[in-house]
């Protein structure tokens, strides 16, 4: 167990930056999760924790210790790789004691630790197979076992999920987090799928270029994004262009492309010109008694099941509206819709 | 095509390869197995039995089947461990790295004659080394570095000749190694020698195996640096048999030595193959 603090970091390839002066910290046994496109450097990140990746600038530290010239098998920073990285000619007990043969432990203790691990992640008795025999999702928690036994300061996940299907990914996210509960490892973990960003994380770390756009637990993520990037990487954005038109104690007046918008949130200092944004499912029918009318055409209506993704036109802008189940509204209808006031968010 | 039809196509199109392998193979397998017994005879008249044998084996060939098999054993694994940290070398990105690959393939484009006459004008008596030596007053007279007894002239030829081999080998099973195991030791607190020892040596053990085999067969059976550059006694098995069956008109004892050399060649093979896999599985 330790606190990750990163300090600055940077690191480029050639001309190319792909960590730009980065700071950021989990705290001790928190789950912290690095999402962002390919290419945005979070793995590069996740590298250099683990001391596989030189960095340029900066610092890292587990609690006070500065980690920046400590050799990666000295760092404690135990990494589950997409890939697995088994090792293909030891058997899956002698993969999984790896670590603690490295360290000097015993064969029995060893073979003890090893047992205990692989009854954590639900594959006892496979200690004599080889990892070549086993299937993908076993692989991944042989990978998974391996990190654990040593007990390491910070758990790192390299997009481990990215290689199952569906089903197993989502089975394999929720023992992830029951075990890096129950064992209290500080964790990063590394995706480019914000469902399983939102469904793992203590806290989500948005990245995009090198750079942060947003910290926050997903809820807040969700809820306030800070930037179109993040509302638009994070679940589905209606993005509107807007003008301030007045700024008071109780929110702020809007002139928007698709209409004048009150909204309870108020702009970071005193811009003109602002980017709006809410989430699909906030727009409801419109009721006497709720503001922001907006009246539009339906272009598109699909019927999803649990709920109806709607396309709605209104002077030339296409919104998104969900609604849950199945709806009245014919495609050519204009109908009435409104937006509530706490759920128009003004980006950055 | 018909089924049938395609069968025959198949048959005629590896019938020439595999034909003459087989029948020149075969044929000279068996040729020089009844020769070792007796049978086709150049020059005496045909006896049965194992008198061949008896006349072969004694301490002349006990002692060139002796030099033999060192020479092949040292040329093998010395050229192995020389191989290892060039491939391990070789599998990063750097600078010059083509220029480096390249000029370690030289000797293969060689053939093993030529090799030993460029490595006679460094090593001779009056060579480039020993005259360089002489001249820095390092040593007062010229040292033996060919046809010594030890056979050390045939051993550095030899390696010279076959340590690119060795290589290619090695840096391509070691390439094949995912940089991602590597890594992963690393990550589970696996310093540089444990790196290898746990990880690449294991992984890269088949491609070992391969090159000392193939190394070893072809030093064993060496004519061409032994009759340049080899000791005065023991000859090489290769030379013992030319010997015995062009200058003494042995050909049964001759048949003999080609016997014992390739069934050498091959419980060497299937020994190294044997103790590879143990190997595996010891240091996993």
């Amino acid at each position: 167990m330790a606190r990750l603090r990163i300090t600055n970091l940077v690191k480029s390839y050639g001309d190319q930056v792909v960590v730009d002066h980065l700071t950021l910290d989990a705290a001790d046994g928190e789950f912290l999760t690095l999402l962002g496109p390919s290419g945005c450097g979070k793995t590069t990140i996740l590298r250099a924790i683990g001391g596989l990746v030189e960095i340029d600038g900066g610092e890292i530290h587990f609690d006070d210790r500065l980690m920046n010239d400590v050799p990666p098998h000295k760092r404690s920073a135990a990494l589950v790789f997409q890939s697995y990285a088994l090792f293909p000619h030891m058997t899956v007990g002698e993969n999984i004691g790896f670590g603690l043969r490295m360290r000097g432990v015993a064969q029995r203790e060893r073979n003890e630790a090893v047992v205990e691990a692989m009854a954590m992640v639900n594959l006892e008795g496979l200690t004599e197979r080889m990892p070549g025999q086993l299937s993908g999702g076993q692989q991944q928690r042989v990978a998974l076992a391996r990190a654990i036994v040593t007990r390491p300061d910070i758990l790192l996940f390299d997009e481990p999920l990215s290689n199952l299907d569906a089903k197993l990914r989502e089975r394999l996210r929720i023992e992830i987090r029951e075990l890096q509960r129950r064992l209290k490892i500080t964790a990063v973990y590394v995706t480019h799928d914000q469902g399983e960003a939102m469904a793992i994380s203590d806290r989500i770390v948005v990245m995009n270029k090198g750079r942060i756009e947003q910290v926050g637990d997903p809820a807040t993520i969700y809820r306030h994004p800070a930037t179109s990037f993040t509302a638009e990487f994070i679940g589905q954005a209606n993005i509107v262009e807007a003008r301030v038109s007045s700024v008071g104690p109780e929110g702020c007046q809007l002139q928007s492309s698709v209409g004048d918008l009150t909204a309870t949130a108020r702009p970071d200092g005193a811009p003109d010109h602002v980017f709006i944004t809410w989430r699909p499912e906030d727009m409801l029918p419109h009721e006497p008694g709720l503001g922001n009318r907006i009246e539009a055409r339906v272009v598109n209506s699909i019927f999803m099941g649990n709920l109806t993704d709607l396309f709605i036109e209104v002077n030339g802008i296409v919104l998104r509206v969900q609604r849950p189940g199945a709806v009245p509204w014919q495609v050519g209808e204009t109908i009435a819709m409104s937006v509530p006031e706490d759920r128009i968010q003004i980006l950055r | 095509m018909t089924k049938r039809g395609h069968r025959l196509a198949v048959l005629l199109l590896v019938f020439p390869a595999v034909g003459y392998v087989a029948l020149f193979l075969a044929a000279v397998l068996i040729m020089t197995l009844l020769q070792s017994v007796g049978f086709f005879s150049f020059t005496a008249t045909t006896t049965i039995g194992l008198d061949e044998w008896a006349k072969l084996l004694d301490g002349q060939t006990w002692d060139s089947f002796i030099y033999s098999l060192r020479i092949a054993l040292a040329s093998s694994l010395g050229g192995l461990f020389l191989a290892y940290p060039i491939a391990l070398y070789l599998r990063n990105n750097f600078r010059g790295k083509t220029i480096i690959s390249n000029l370690l393939r030289v000797p293969l484009f060689l053939p093993a004659l030529v090799a030993a006459f460029l490595i006679l004008n460094i090593m001779s008596f009056h060579g480039i080394l020993n005259e360089t030596l002489l001249a820095l007053r390092i040593i007062k007279e010229p040292l033996r570095m060919l046809h010594d007894d030890q056979g050390i002239g045939v051993l550095v030829i030899q390696i010279w000749k076959n340590l690119p081999f060795q290589t290619l080998i090695l840096t391509a099973v070691l390439t094949n190694v995912p940089r991602e195991l590597e890594a992963a030791a690393r990550n589970l607190g696996a310093g540089s020698f444990s790196v290898f020892r746990f990880v690449l040596f294991p992984l890269s053990l088949p491609g070992a195996v391969t090159g000392v085999v193939l190394v070893f067969i072809g030093v064993l059976g060496d004519f061409a640096v032994n009759s340049i550059a080899g000791p005065l006694y023991p000859p090489s098995l290769a030379i013992r048999m030319y010997l015995l069956g062009h200058a003494f008109s042995e050909w049964g004892q001759a048949a003999g030595i080609a016997i014992i050399t390739m069934v050498t060649a091959l419980v060497f093979a299937v020994l190294l193959a044997r103790l590879a896999k143990l190997t595996v599985r010891l240091v996993g």
